[in-house]
């Protein structure tokens, strides 16, 4: 656990930070966010202290900070930057084992640890760890730096704006990819971005800052659905109904549906269609390939293929670990009022309905 | 015609402005004693011998080299091969002519190098540099080539083929005092860049880590360079003189106003820039982020200096290094007039006594520890860089 108490940092003539009070529990993802020159930066760099603090304390798992060697103390905690910082001349391994270096592991160990946290970061370690920093591409290049802050295991981990400097499609991939490690990895990590939706997709809570005072910290849902003044909510924007639902899983949402196989009778169909309008045709593999409904029954074609609406599963189904966000969005351009959940091989799990959506 | 042509500017420009010389201004000079003028003796007189046609022959292979297609590594291997193989032989034609005329002439008549044999030499350099950076496939053999080259030199000059030459007969006169400036030479040119790296190192990291320092540093530094040098060793000496005068014990140590300690003292002044500046270069190509992340992951100051900055910086530094040797081999010459030593004791002679020979004497050892340090250098510079960096 990290607890900040009356956190105070003057330059001449300024306040960056001040009189912050919070904690950050242990494995919880925290977002510091905020306009720049909101002190989360300079938050962040008081934790591991790249900065000293004027006035107030910092403890870690009740521990101050101040009672460490500012040394041991960062090779306590991982940290990884927008410019990531990679030494040129060093090779990727080289670089991930900065740390344990300067903790003296044997080499035995740094290896299976470099190899380890390379496949973790889906790359290759046969090809990459030889590679200079200057043969990697932006993405690989910050995959590197996040590996190399976990690289000495350490229990806390801060991040300042990693993937801010990547490209939208590079972002969202990593973002994705470090939510994924991180479910697994339970760190505590203090995160500073000022992307509001890479908060709200990454955060267990955010804290925001402004002029270096805290004004929310909160968990992403309460910020959303209740700002506590109007910075935050302007700050959120206007579409914080839409950034809510990309809180929540589509999995949550999803009721059963009935489906009928695609060479059964559409006249097998007749009861649940009265019932509820329209059912589900799967193929052999259970996998949603159309729709059929009142008008479908009356042509009295012999099998279900022939009498259904067609419609493409990759394009139309929702994916189960995809957002509700995601999802309405899916519904909205297709005009349906229903879609079909599937897992990741295809198969049908159910549907979820807009009127859900609309309800959650 | 356009498949089988295919133009190497460089080494066709050398080859044809080295030729011209050597088919026709004297390839030698000849004088009946030291001190009157001489007349020139062209390539074609001298070239009675066999030696010469070679000469002439491989001269007119090497400008079709220049001008004939074919696969650059190749192309480049042979140029450099053949200009290396140039070299000797013509200061092996130049010294069979020398004993010669001193077989006919006698003793007091002299011959020295002429236009027609300087140029071409410089012209032969000029391909061989080109050669040499163009075919990075084959350097270990051209490498093995320019030091045989040069051996085979200095084999001629020692063998005594040479020795009826004007310049070794200035050689034989003075051959212990001309190892003796050698080693001075040397002394004080290596020692006043050891005095500057020590100094300037430290002096560019801390420009680098102190703004308020950098550009009073460097104006200092600047400033320096540009005093002329004839004139820094000639202030030093009355500043030196009043110091001892002051403080008697400077001169127990053996400190005088002329000599070594003003010449060691203004070889070092400028060596410093080139190495501090340089040393300021190497440390600002150093990321920012980098050392944010290295203090970050716990990273103390120095570690951070040893494991990150200084790898990063040292090609850099070495460069620097690198011209303030070759730089302060230069200088050293003019040291001599301050009773310091060094090869400037023959060039100051040999101005003395119009003998030009005897300036040569001096000149061009000079030049050859110049270009030899650089070669080290840079050799130094490419096993030195981290590969991360090429």
């Amino acid at each position: 656990m990290i607890s900040l108490r009356n956190v105070t940092k003057e330059y001449p003539g300024t306040t960056a930070v001040d009189d912050l009070t919070f904690s950050i529990h242990k494995g919880e993802f925290t977002v510091l966010i905020g306009p720049s020159g909101c002190g989360k930066s300079t938050t962040l760099r008081l934790i591991n202290r790249l900065i000293e603090t004027t006035r107030g304390t910092i403890a870690i798992d009740d521990r101050d900070i101040t009672e460490f060697r500012p040394e041991e103390l960062r090779r306590q905690i991982g940290y990884a930057i927008q410019s990531v910082g990679l030494f040129p001349h060093m090779t990727v391994a080289q670089n991930i084992a900065v740390v344990p270096r300067l903790l003296k592991w044997d080499t035995g160990r740094i290896d299976n640890r470099t190899e380890g946290l390379l496949e973790l970061f889906s790359l290759e370690p046969s090809e990459y760890r030889d590679k200079y920093p200057r043969q990697l591409s932006g993405g690989e290049a910050q995959r590197v730096g996040v590996a190399r802050a976990l690289a000495a295991d350490p229990g806390i981990l801060l991040m300042d704006e990693p993937f801010g400097a990547l490209d939208p499609i590079t972002r969202e991939s990593l973002q994705l990819e470090f939510a994924r490690i991180q479910r697994d990895l339970k760190k505590t990590i203090v995160f500073v971005t000022h992307d509001i939706d890479e908060a709200i997709r990454l955060a267990n809570r955010i804290v925001i800052l402004k002029d270096g005072r805290l004004v929310q910290h909160d968990t992403p849902e309460n910020i959303l659905t209740s700002p506590v003044d109007r910075f935050v909510l302007e700050f959120i924007g206007t579409d914080r109904a839409l950034k809510r639902l990309s809180r929540l899983s589509a999995t949550d949402f999803t009721v059963e549906a009935p489906s009928i196989a695609a060479d059964r009778p559409p006249s097998e169909a007749a009861r649940i269609i009265e019932d509820r309008r329209y059912v589900w045709v799967v193929d052999a593999e259970n996998r949603p390939i159309g729709w059929l409904d009142q008008d479908d029954l009356t042509l009295g074609s012999p099998t279900a293929a022939e009498a259904m609406t067609p419609m493409d599963h990759h394009t139309e189904a929702i994916a189960a670990d995809a957002t509700l966000r995601e999802a309405l969005s899916r519904m909205i351009q297709k005009g349906i009022r229903g879609a079909p959940v599937v897992d990741e091989r295809g198969n049908l799990l159910g549907e979820i309905r807009l009127s859900d959506i609309l309800d959650a | 015609m356009r498949r089988i042509f295919s133009v190497e500017k460089v080494s066709l420009t050398a080859s044809i402005l080295g030729a011209l010389p050597l088919f026709g201004f004297g390839f030698v000079i000849f004088r009946p004693n030291r001190l009157v003028s001489g007349s020139a003796v062209s390539l074609w007189k001298t070239a009675g011998d066999w030696i010469g046609w070679v000469i002439v022959a491989t001269w007119l292979v090497l400008i079709l080299l220049t001008i004939i297609k074919s696969q650059d590594r190749i192309r480049h291997s042979l140029l450099c091969l053949l200009s290396c193989a140039l070299i000797p032989g013509l200061l092996f034609l130049a010294g069979r002519h020398a004993a010669l005329v001193a077989e006919i002439q006698g003793p007091v008549a002299r011959v020295s190098f002429g236009p027609g044999f300087w140029i071409p030499v410089f012209a032969l350099g000029v391909i061989i540099t080109n050669s040499f950076q163009r075919s990075r496939g084959a350097r270990i053999i051209l490498g093995t080539a320019v030091f045989l080259s040069f051996s085979s030199c200095l084999i001629l000059l020692v063998s005594g083929r040479t020795d009826s030459l004007s310049l070794m007969r200035e050689f034989i006169n003075r051959r212990g005092r001309f190892f003796g400036e050698l080693r001075i030479h040397m002394a004080l040119a290596v020692s006043s860049v050891g005095i500057a790296f020590l100094l300037g190192v430290p002096l560019g990291m801390v420009a680098h880590r102190v703004k308020k320092l950098r550009t009073p540093t460097f104006f200092t530094l600047n400033t320096l360079q540009t005093v002329p040098s004839l004139a820094l060793f000639g202030i030093l000496i009355p500043v030196l003189a009043a110091l001892i005068g002051r403080f008697p014990v400077l001169g127990k140590m053996g400190i005088s106003g002329i000599g070594t300690a003003p010449a060691i003292i203004a070889l070092t002044a400028y060596s410093l820039l080139p190495v501090a500046r340089n040393t300021f270069t190497g440390f600002s190509t150093v990321d920012p982020a980098a050392v944010d992340a290295g203090l970050g992951m716990g990273m103390t100051r120095a570690q951070l200096l040893w494991r990150v900055e200084l790898p990063i910086a040292s090609p850099i530094i070495l460069n620097g290094i690198r011209t303030a040797l070759v730089q302060a081999v230069g200088l050293t010459a003019v040291a001599a007039l301050i009773g310091a030593g060094g090869f400037g004791v023959f060039i100051f002679q040999g101005l003395g006594q119009a003998a030009t020979d005897l300036i040569l004497l001096g000149a061009v050892p000079t030049i050859v520890i110049a270009v030899a340090a650089d070669a080290a250098m840079s050799t130094l510079i490419v096993i030195v860089e981290p590969k991360g960096l090429k």
